[in-house]
């Protein structure tokens, strides 16, 4: 099977998710393939979870005074920070073998990840998950590993997280070249409530692939490794390819409509309200 | 586990009619298929929803799933109670774990809707 890889680009968190989004949309219209892509955030970005508690106003300030954008994904999850990473998003469906449960998806895409950090000589481990409810899942993503994440030495490497729609799915995820605490530090603690808990949270959690791998990553190598991995395990061969003129032009029109609009980044779901509105409360924070 | 006195959607909903009313929820084959549910986003009472638009989301432990509505109609009721507990939907799917509550608009949709019998073909049960 033949599937699409996008080359490796850089773009504002607004662009980043309307291109995922519109990879999704043409999927499901049938007008493209299964595709893979990596990519940058330039500038830093924060994303949250679909269904994530809106960003406080405080937290918004804090990420304006540091040159942090922040954008809702369509996807699930918890927060990310998106600066010494690399975030790659998968758009496949029924046809390609995936759309099972939602656990059997994950541990394929996590097998090719898994075999992609081998053929760098990191023996990553698989995390077994636990059954979670609610009130145990952190705010930020990568305060937990849960099932199928890809951990090394036990601490997480690899966070992710679904949408799907109809017979696809988009996974997006977030391999840390190299963890810096300093937004969860700067920027995301110092409220009430969440401080202690997500710096001891993240605290010897996470590692990056510098640390990993004792040494600087060469982001083109990691990516050649993972899409090696992928297309071994998911048994697709990738072929470079670009963003087609409908891809465009739906993208450019999400971004304007939706990732770039306060609406969409300030609301949760339908149920949401107006940022400014919201009272945080241990039971929401919890709940992220 | 497909009750027969329901009606289905290829999208794992199931419905339960009561005179115009329709009683909503996804099935027990699609929230196995989720795994834990930690979040439901439920419609707004008296929103219009149409057949097969997406009325919520349903989020498991690593995932958003969209629910799509089954019928054309009116929003009556939603289960606020998922709002706290939203496991009730592995819980008790068919029961406790109910979504909403849909006046139906349009009659002739119910004979869409797929019989417990086709919905367990669909599912390969």
């Amino acid at each position: 099977m033949t599937g699409r890889f996008l080359p490796w680009t850089a773009g504002t968190a607004a662009w980043n998710m309307a291109v995922d989004e519109a990879l999704l949309t043409t999927y499901l219209r049938g007008t493209a393939p299964v595709t893979l892509r990596f990519y940058g955030w330039d500038p830093p970005a924060l994303s949250l979870g679909y269904l994530q508690r809106p960003l406080s106003a405080a937290r918004q300030a804090r990420c304006r005074q540091a040159g942090v954008e922040w954008v809702r994904r369509p996807t699930g999850g918890r927060a990310v920070f998106h600066q010494y990473e690399l975030t790659y998003a998968l758009v496949a469906g029924e046809q390609d073998g995936f759309t099972g449960s939602v656990l059997a998806d994950y541990h394929r895409i996590a097998l090719g990840l898994q075999r992609g950090f081998a053929l760098l000589g990191l023996p990553v481990e698989m995390a077994a998950g636990q059954r979670r409810g609610k009130a145990m899942l952190p705010e930020a993503c990568f305060a937990a590993p849960s099932w199928y994440e890809l951990t090394y030495q036990g601490k997480k490497l690899v966070g992710s997280a679904q949408l799907r729609r109809g017979k696809a799915l988009l996974q997006h995820g977030s391999i840390l070249l190299a963890y810096d605490p300093w937004f969860w530090w700067e920027v995301w603690a110092e409220e009430p409530g969440t401080a202690a808990v997500d710096k001891a949270a993240l605290s010897g959690k996470v590692i990056g692939l510098e640390e990993a791998l004792g040494m600087v990553p060469d982001r083109m190598a990691v990516i050649a490794a993972l899409r090696q991995g992928l297309s071994e395990v998911l048994g697709i061969s990738w072929e470079e390819g670009f963003l087609t003129a409908e891809e465009r032009r739906l993208a450019t029109q999400l971004q304007r409509e939706k990732y770039a609009n306060p609406a969409w980044n300030n609301r949760r779901g339908r149920s949401a309200r107006p940022v400014m509105e919201a009272t945080p409360s241990c039971k929401e924070e919890a709940r992220g | 586990m497909v009750p027969s006195d329901l009606k289905y959607t290829s999208e794992h909903e199931w419905v339960r009619v009561e005179g115009d009313r329709a009683t909503v929820g996804i099935t027990d084959y699609a929230q196995k298929e989720l795994g834990d549910v930690v979040y439901v986003d439920l419609p707004a009472v008296g929103e219009k929803i149409k057949a097969k638009a997406e009325m919520g989301s349903v989020e498991s432990v690593k995932a958003v799933s969209d629910i799509y509505a089954p019928l054309t109609g009116e929003i009556m009721a939603v289960n606020e109670e998922l709002q706290f507990n939203p496991e009730l939907v592995n819980q008790d799917p068919y029961g406790k774990g109910w979504i909403a509550e849909i006046e139906i608009a349009n009659p002739e949709e119910l004979q869409k809707l797929l019989t417990a019998e086709e919905y367990r073909k669909l599912i390969g049960e």
